[in-house]
């Protein structure tokens, strides 16, 4: 009874925060104030369970490509959007979709999970299966230390009852993954050691001292899902000893590994029925995720976004640019407490930049003047920069302009360019 | 030839919120005076080399600092004997922890470390996080008032004893005990000569070079040589750092003020 009143009572406000504009988590939130057990109810009875998919970086990225080859196979599939993912957000999700007893119809369902939310949210719901994508240095300001992300990665995992699959090209995941519980099935991913050697970077896993004992606990099975390849926004898979290739969303070594972890993750659901050239068919045919190296056009512009969320996301990302970009709009704002980690980034990659902008703009420019990299102009007021951007001549070729922005600044500047829809406004 | 030597001490495990950027902020102004300078990276098991001018030590996660605090009680007597010879320190964060005469490990016991700091480090009943804006304690009273500003991210509440002052008086954030009000500074940080101990990210030599230029002064004035004038590359970095510190404080109500 109460899961039907939250329905309809989540419906009404959802509507109405939609015709107000408004996205997001609202009506979610209302729904689980009216039924505290409305995401449990929703989604804790389907026939090929749920999964969570969780880690510093490449949530977004790898949910959205687990359900495409999920639904590949043929699998009707429940997600939460990218970025809601918070309880709210995924209850919010939810009310788009069942019917009015609360009860999800699909076969599975594959949830982002915040890391720290995922900890209270696993309890909720269990999930069968955990996928661990990675533990990088991420949102000191908010998680303190990787430390303590690693034990929420522990905690989540923990729930699952049926499998966890980890990535074990990160010793952070891989250690997680061989101190789990023995009568849990263990699935790994992992990335040729050549394709690690060629990339600057490796996978830009935190530092940890407890790493140290990371062979201690069970050993890790052979890999599911081999990336043996990685170039540009392809990258080459071996499952089983066969090799395929598959077109990526974007650019660079962390989504080839995304795309690693999706299909290890699908292949370990599906069982028999999993089919390698449908994955790579369904991995191929995605966009761009929001602001990870989309492409956006508007006012006869054409601009390559490219998030720098934490450290080891603009590092991966600068990593894997094909060229220098001849026109750089660079921009942090208060979503980004504490830039200090913008010291420890190789910014080898860039060679000027025409506007640096936002809260953060000086520090920034502070940082950029001791790498020797010129700087055209600052202007703090990010509305103001974007039309100064826009307005600076377009590069030759077909080269778009770069806006390397942190999240905050890339959800504006996607509206500045006209691109109305909200991340995780279901 | 003159050549500054910089150490920077356990740069993996203590480094994880741009520590590199004080080290780059040292060797960078030494190489646009143009007067030679050196890094040397040293990691656990490693020794401290004798001959070093500037030693930093940076920030890390409590995993980092239960992972060296032994290993450091090695360079005890090294460092002493590397400030008794004029020789200067930066210590950041966790690193100001290992270097405190006793810290709280894990768990909030107490124990030993290495001493060379005249404080101690407990643990705080809830993290400390958040900019913070202050005149340098030695400035306090007189007529230069640019002030320090930085970032802080901690759980720690820290003693400064015997005869050490703290670095900074903070009139906004998170000090060394409690949180800076209206009228009411809270001391951050500790001095002793030329060992200087602070919770500033920023990081904090490239945010506020006139701390950086003191720690270069005095490495310089070891070889009998003095610190070259500023150029144009330093006075426009120098200029970003302080429209960085007038943003901080604006942030914090404080538009306006000398930085
Ligand atoms: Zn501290």
């Amino acid at each position: 009874m109460r899961n039907r009143l939250a329905v309809v009572v989540g419906r009404a406000v959802r509507v109405l925060a939609r015709m107000r504009g408004g996205g997001s988590a609202i009506p979610g939130g209302i729904a689980l104030r009216i039924s505290p057990g409305f995401l449990e109810h929703a989604i804790g009875e389907l026939p090929h369970g749920v999964i969570f998919v969780t880690g510093s970086n490449g949530k977004s990225t790898t949910t959205n490509m687990l359900v495409s080859v999920l639904r590949s196979h043929g699998l009707s599939v429940f997600s939460n959007p990218s970025g809601g993912n918070l309880p709210q957000g995924i209850a919010s999700a939810l009310l788009a979709v069942v019917p009015l007893d609360g009860r999800v119809r699909d076969d599975i369902a594959v949830i982002e999970v915040d890391e720290a939310y995922g900890v209270g949210l696993s309890q909720r719901i269990p999930p069968t299966d955990v996928l661990l994508l990675n533990l990088q240095v991420d949102q000191l300001n908010r998680f303190h230390e990787p430390d303590r992300v690693r034990q929420m990665l522990a905690r989540i995992a923990d729930a699952a009852s049926r499998r966890v699959i980890v990535n074990a090209a990160d010793p952070n995941t891989a250690a997680l993954g061989r101190a789990g519980r023995p009568e849990r099935e263990l699935v790994t991913f992992d990335v040729a050691a050549e394709v690690l050697a060629e990339s600057a970077h490796g996978v830009a896993a935190a530092p940890s001292a407890s790493v140290a004992h990371a062979d201690e606990g069970r050993a890790l099975p052979d890999p599911s899902v081999l990336v043996v390849r990685s170039e540009g926004a392809r990258v080459e898979l071996e499952v089983n000893g066969v090799r395929a290739s598959a077109a990526l969303p974007a650019r660079g070594l962390h989504y080839a590994v995304d795309a690693a972890a999706a299909v290890a993750a699908a292949r370990s659901v599906l069982g028999e029925r999993f089919d390698l050239s449908t994955a790579i068919g369904a991995l191929g045919s995605l966009g761009a995720v929001y602001g990870r190296g989309e492409v956006i056009s508007a006012r006869g512009q054409q601009v390559e976004i490219v998030m720098m969320k934490n450290p080891p996301s603009l590092q991966l990302n600068l990593d894997a640019l094909d060229r220098t970009p001849s026109r750089l709009l660079l921009a942090v704002d208060e979503g980004t407490p504490d830039p200090s980690w913008i010291y420890d980034t190789d910014l080898s990659r860039i060679d000027h930049v025409d506007i640096v902008s936002g809260t953060k703009a000086w520090q920034w420019a502070t940082r950029l003047a001791y790498a020797g990299i010129p700087v055209g102009r600052v202007i703090e007021d990010f509305p103001h920069a974007v039309d100064a951007f826009l307005a600076l001549p377009a590069p030759d070729g077909d080269e778009p302009k770069t806006a390397l922005v942190n999240y905050e600044l890339m959800m504006q500047l996607r509206l500045a360019m006209g691109y109305l829809d909200l991340e995780g406004g279901a | 030839m003159t050549t500054v030597r910089i150490v920077h001490l356990y740069p993996r495990e203590l480094g994880i919120n741009g520590d590199r950027g004080n080290v780059l902020a040292l060797h960078q102004r030494l190489e646009w005076r143009g007067v030679a300078a050196e890094v040397l990276e040293v990691g656990p098991g490693e020794a401290l080399p004798n001959d070093a001018d500037i030693v930093v030590i940076g920030s890390g996660p409590q995993s980092a600092l239960d992972a060296v605090n032994v290993d450091a009680r090695r360079h005890a007597q090294a460092l002493r004997d590397h400030l008794g010879a004029g020789g200067a320190l930066l210590a950041v964060g966790a690193g100001m922890h290992v270097l405190a005469r006793e810290h709280s490990d894990r768990d909030g016991a107490m124990r030993e470390g290495v001493d060379v700091l005249p404080v101690t480090v407990a643990a705080a009943s809830r993290r400390r996080v958040g900019e913070v804006l202050g005149l340098p304690d030695t400035a306090v009273g007189g007529e230069v008032a640019t002030r320090f500003a930085g970032f802080v991210n901690h759980g720690v509440t820290l003693d400064v004893l015997d005869d050490a002052t703290p670095l900074t008086q903070l009139d906004r954030g998170f000090g060394n005990d409690r949180e800076a009000r209206e009228g009411a500074p809270a001391a951050e940080g500790v001095r002793v000569g030329l060992a200087v101990g602070t919770h500033l990210h920023g990081p904090v030599l490239p945010m506020n070079p006139s701390l950086a230029d003191e720690l270069l002064s005095a490495a310089l004035l070891r070889h009998g040589s003095s610190l070259p004038p500023a150029d144009e590359r330093i006075r426009h970095a120098d200029d970003m750092a302080r429209r960085s510190r007038a943003a901080i404080a604006a942030r914090l109500g404080r538009s306006g003020v000398s930085v």
